[in-house]
């Protein structure tokens, strides 16, 4: 699967898990040069993790960066009503143009605005759960934890069908 | 091809931030000047990560750069009590004035019309004209908002959740000063250094909050162009918040139980000033204008270097942390609970780095569950 990896979240979140490396194997995976800066580094056992993205991933081709010009984020900026635009992180933002743009993507986030945000960008049939990707890719979570609810395949269910009433809301039915 | 009308939009944030090309160029990461100055003239494209940092580094929103999405109207003043250094004054502005916009953006997803409860208190010049009419003002203002007999414990919550007064805590440095503004659409609020003790903090807040209660009677523009109109307010401001923080009577009782021999020890006088939230120098000043001491002692000791001494030894601050805004973090949260703001947009909102987000949520006792909900059956 061609991975497309929503924002430096989903990375710290699979790194604490100790799954990046197994996904990295498993799927083709993209992130955008803000998740490449802000991933620097994560906790496991409540001790600071520190990781250096670009020569650990980036460097060594296990990640790829892609990024989005100007004109695609402005496009993705008009076809989210005002408010929306505000509360959308930059790095995201930039992260759902290249979404739009390549269509062999699929997504993976846990982030409610950006699952709500996929349908006023046509790309709502383009993403995945996390807890989906885990099955999919024969990964399973140690014991000791426990999966996060946001990383369920209900939580993004839920917000994906939130966001549809909101796109019915803001500009009437697809 | 680059975007004309992007690169002009580029050239005005600058401007409204304050930065020169140079220092901005700096900011930016660019080898010199040049390349920015090929952007602005539209003759060099602009990368998407270039972008995002020239948002963080102009104090906008990406939307702004890229579809031009409109400065707020009226203009945002600050009445500042030491202006800050003109070269600088611009470019402090500018992120204050993006902070007070975040702040106004939780308050609208969550649907918070911005504080109008403050101008209820709102005073009119007669009411303010002599000592003992602001010192009746400050008391109704505490008994009305119910701040007991030390008010500078509760003062800072109260005017957040109360009177619905944004409390910017900024780093502002070498301008260690305070501000105050009314905005007719962002509501009120006060811009407090984060660097200050948290007693000389309590004082500017009471202090600030009395500009705010007097902003449409004594306009900013008006105070700003006439000195002894500004040096008349900041007196009365001063006045008002130590009547307000110091209650006379409460004073009195706390004084009156460690005078002996119709002497106050420094120790003691510490002690109490703590116990009020305010600084040594503040509770000296109150003593003389409710005529427990004449004035020139009162300015004596709050000069003495012995008292100084034993105050800064008696008022060790130990691990210090920054203020915040408790509200403010609130209204993150709240809107990140309810999905209304990414977990991105969260940790730029609150300047942390993205793996604290959890981490803030957990040690705060906050949380981004929902939760069930209970049915209210009474109307």
């Amino acid at each position: 699967m061609k991975l497309w990896l929503l924002d430096a979240d989903v990375v710290i979140k699979f790194l604490e898990l100790g799954i990046f490396d197994r996904l990295v194997k498993s799927h083709e995976v993209h992130v955008t040069p803000t998740v490449v800066e802000e991933v620097k580094y994560f906790y496991r056992d409540d001790e600071q993790v520190f990781v250096d993205f670009r020569r650990e991933y980036i460097a060594t081709g296990l990640v790829r960066e892609s990024s989005a010009t100007a004109d695609e984020i402005k496009n993705i900026l008009l076809r989210i009503p005002p408010l929306k635009r505000q509360v959308i992180h930059d790095g995201e933002l930039e992260s759902l143009a290249v979404l739009v743009r390549e269509m062999d993507l699929i997504l993976c986030t846990f982030d409610s605005v950006a699952i709500r945000s996929l349908p006023f960008l046509g790309v709502d049939e383009r993403a995945i759960s996390a807890e989906r990707l885990l099955q999919v890719s024969g990964l399973t979570l140690s014991p000791a934890h426990k999966l996060d609810p946001r990383l369920s395949e209900d939580y993004f269910r839920n917000n994906l069908e939130q966001g549809r009433c909101e796109y019915v809301l803001a500009f009437g039915r697809k | 091809m680059a975007d004309i009308d992007l690169a002009r939009r580029l050239k005005s944030a600058r401007e409204a931030a304050g930065l020169s090309i140079a220092e901005a160029a700096s900011r930016m990461g660019f080898a010199n000047y040049q390349t920015l100055s090929n952007i602005e003239k539209g003759e060099r494209e602009v990368k998407a990560s270039e972008l995002a940092r020239f948002a963080k580094n102009y104090f906008c929103s990406l939307s702004a750069l890229l579809l031009g999405d409109a400065a707020p109207e009226p203009e945002v003043h600050f009445l500042w009590r030491r202006v800050p250094a003109t070269e600088r004054k611009v470019e402090v502005e500018a992120s204050i004035r993006h902070r007070f916009e975040q702040y106004h953006l939780l308050e609208q997803l969550l649907g918070i019309a911005p504080g109008g409860s403050v101008m209820q208190f709102a005073i009119e010049p007669a009411n303010i004209l002599t000592n003992s009419q602001i010192e009746v003002l400050a008391e109704r203002i505490g008994n009305t908002l119910n701040l007991g007999s030390r008010p500078a414990l509760s003062l800072g919550m109260v005017m957040e959740q109360v009177l619905q007064i944004k409390i910017l805590y900024v780093d502002l440095a070498e301008f260690g000063s305070a501000a105050a503004t009314v905005h007719a659409h962002y509501g009120a609020a006060i811009i407090v250094n984060s660097d200050e003790a948290p007693w000389r903090i309590n004082f500017t807040l009471a202090h600030e909050l009395f500009h705010i209660l007097a902003w449409n009677a004594f306009p900013p523009t008006e105070i700003e162009q006439n000195m002894a109109l500004f040096r008349d307010m900041e007196r009365k401001a001063d006045r008002f918040a130590s009547s307000l923080l110091l209650p006379g009577s409460e004073v009195r009782k706390e004084l009156e139980s460690r005078i002996v021999n119709r002497k106050l020890e420094y120790a003691d006088l510490i002690d109490v000033a703590r116990e009020f939230g305010v600084s040594t120098q503040a509770m000296l000043y109150r003593m003389a204008n409710m005529g427990l001491i004449p004035w020139e002692i009162a300015d004596e000791a709050a000069k003495s270097e012995e008292l100084t001494t034993l105050d800064r030894r008696k008022r060790k601050r130990g691990e210090s942390t920054k203020p915040t805004s408790d509200r403010f973090i609130r209204l993150a949260v709240k809107c990140l609970r309810k999905g209304l703001i990414s977990r991105g947009k969260f940790a730029e909102i609150l300047e942390i780095e993205r793996p604290e987000i959890d981490r803030i949520l957990e040690l705060g006792g906050l949380t981004e569950a929902e939760g069930a909900a209970i049915e209210i059956v009474a109307p």
